[in-house]
């Protein structure tokens, strides 16, 4: 087992519409000890004010680039599957790995999701046990066995 | 025509006239008189043949009259001058034209008889024909009339048919906007009850410690009831999809199912020690792959939960099969506690329990799953039972279904939607009756 805790904190933006959802997710992270920096994003253009550090987001210094997304799907303004769009179609964006992390299980959006470049195509468990199994196996695999791309493209 | 031949020559007139002529001057002069009324008759009868029957008739006898009375008068005033020669040439010339007369005469009658027989027969012929057209005539309009009727059945027919299309596609409209609704609003439900079941979920989490002994199991009932609200949503989410959604039929090899089944309810059959024997003569049949082992992952499971908990003997389940004249039989039999036959019917309602859920676990979606299914496919589900000593679900499959849905449907729809049914199926369906 490889000690995360020696490894610098990976920069998340979740990217989450539900107050309620928001609060959960934070809650299992927090739960699973993950050593993260979670940032967060209240629909789909706040998620792209975000990455390219617009608005109340243009420090880049408290807002770094992150290194994973988790994207809801069904958000006003703009969805899910649009943001994994723009991110997929910009050189400087298109290697963070994007996760989605919804409540529905459309067949059609589970498709999309992995044919534009998506990393991962997780529903949300229904009772907090099961959230905390996939934030563990989310721990495990982001932190334990997977390698990041990290400040590869931070120099630009 | 052929009638007219039977005519005596008209030679034989000339003849008889010459000689007439001949025998005035041969004989005084009375005695000529009486020859020539002779030839005059004799004329007379052979034209005569060419008037008709009545007209021949009056003309002999007319004649017959004449030579009478004229010859008679001549014979008393020159019968001592006449010879008796003379006399009996007269007569002998006479017999000679009447016998062909004669002979014309029966010939005409016989032509007459013939000729009214055919007539008769004619008339026959005719009412016959009269008669046949008649007949004919009643059993056109007779068909006709059959035809009006039938023409006004068959839209009698064709209208009801139309009327009770109408009314299915109603009912069918109706039900798959209630499937529809009953998908929408049991996904909505889902989100207010993943916060109620993830903040309690939190709360034991983290908060647990700080609570005494009836606050955790307050705790511990919120999360219970938010687990059970998401089994319904689960199997009322199954239930709509069953509806929604068709996947096409194919060849399945049953035994596959049954051993995917198996696999997928592997925990299960460990913790009850449950045997399950599978016969072997499993076919292959044509059905809804995803559909048919939902079927088999609900029977079995309630098989197992049924006969687990009997104390004196171990879990055992049986698969077996038996081709039948509705088709394909399939029964899934165990030898738990049973049923007791006034509940036989109900068990296949939604949410219908038996048991309370601390005994055995469910929703009683389970059963009401598998009838839809095996209804779907147009086929039978029953259960024979012997109360404390095991049941036996039996469903049949006609054979050769046909995928007319795919046709119809057209194959993306199905490719795109039927693993959905895979996902509904899952985890939801295991609780039943």
């Amino acid at each position: 087992m490889l000690d995360s805790k020696l490894k610098q904190p990976i920069n998340i933006l979740l990217v989450e519409d539900s107050e309620a959802d928001l609060k959960i997710t934070l809650m299992a992270f927090e739960l699973a000890e993950l050593n993260a920096k979670i940032h967060v994003a209240h629909d789909g253009e706040e998620a792209l004010d975000f990455v390219y550090n617009r608005n109340e987001f243009e420090d880049k210094k408290v807002f770094p680039r992150p290194d994973i997304l988790l994207l809801d799907l069904n958000m006003p303004k703009l969805g899910g599957l649009d943001v994994l769009a723009v991110i997929k179609a910009d050189d400087k964006l298109k290697h963070i790995p994007v996760i989605i992390l919804t409540s529905s299980r459309n067949e059609e959006d589970v498709a999309r999701t992995y044919r534009e470049g998506g990393a991962t195509y997780i529903q949300k468990p229904i009772d907090f046990d099961g959230f905390m199994e996939v934030v563990d196996g989310f721990k495990l695999y982001w932190e334990g066995i997977a390698t990041l791309p990290g400040k590869l493209y931070d120099d630009e | 025509m052929v009638l007219h031949e039977t005519k005596p020559p008209l030679p034989m007139t000339f003849i008889v006239l010459i000689i007439s002529i001949i025998l005035l001057f041969w004989c005084d002069w009375l005695f000529a008189c009486d020859g020539v009324i002779c030839a005059g008759l004799l004329l007379t009868t052979v034209f005569s043949v060419y008037l008709d029957a009545k007209w021949q008739m009056v003309t002999v006898f007319v004649g017959a009259a004449v030579v009478l009375v004229v010859g008679g008068a001549g014979a008393v005033s020159g019968s001592l001058a006449m010879h008796w020669g003379q006399r009996a040439a007269v007569l002998t010339m006479m017999a000679l034209a009447v016998i062909p007369l004669i002979r014309s005469r029966r010939s005409d009658m016989e032509r007459e008889r013939v000729t009214r027989e055919l007539e008769l027969n004619l008339s026959k012929i005719d009412d016959f024909k009269r008669v046949m057209l008649s007949m004919m005539e009643d059993s056109r309009l007779y068909q006709e009339k059959l035809r009006e009727t039938n023409e006004a059945l068959e839209t009698k027919v064709l209208e009801r048919t139309r009327d009770l299309e109408d009314q299915k596609n109603d009912l069918e409209r109706i039900n798959l906007e209630l499937d529809s609704f009953v998908y929408t609003a049991s996904h909505d439900l889902r989100t207010p009850l993943r916060a109620i079941s993830s903040f309690a979920g939190i709360l034991d989490r983290k908060y647990a410690t700080k609570l005494d002994e009836p606050g955790r199991t307050l705790l511990r009932d919120i999360k219970a009831g938010a687990k059970r609200l998401s089994q319904l949503i689960n199997d009322l989410l199954t239930l709509s999809r069953l509806s929604r959604i068709q996947n096409p039929y194919e060849s399945v090899v049953i035994a596959e199912i049954v051993g995917n089944v198996m696999a997928r309810i592997d925990q299960l059959i460990k913790e009850s020690n449950a045997t399950i024997v599978v016969d072997e003569s499993l076919p292959e049949i044509v059905c809804d792959r995803i559909k048919i082992a939902e079927v088999f992952v609900n029977l079995i499971d309630n098989a197992i939960k049924f006969s687990s908990k009997c104390d004196d003997r171990l879990s055992e389940v049986r698969i077996s099969y038996a081709r039948v004249p509705e088709g394909h039989r399939f029964s899934v039999s165990d030898n738990g506690i049973g049923i007791a036959p006034r509940h036989a019917g109900q068990i296949f309602e939604i949410f219908s329990r038996l048991h309370r859920d601390d005994e055995y676990e469910g929703t009683g979606a389970g059963l009401s799953i598998v009838r839809r299914i095996v209804e779907g496919h147009g086929g039978k589900i029953w259960l024979e039972s012997d109360v404390g000593k095991g049941t036996t679900f039996h469903f049949t499959i006609p054979p050769e279904l046909h995928d007319a849905r795919r046709v119809s449907q057209g194959p993306v729809a199905n490719v795109t939607e039927s693993p959905e049914v895979l996902d509904a199926g899952g985890a939801a369906v295991y609780g039943a009756r």
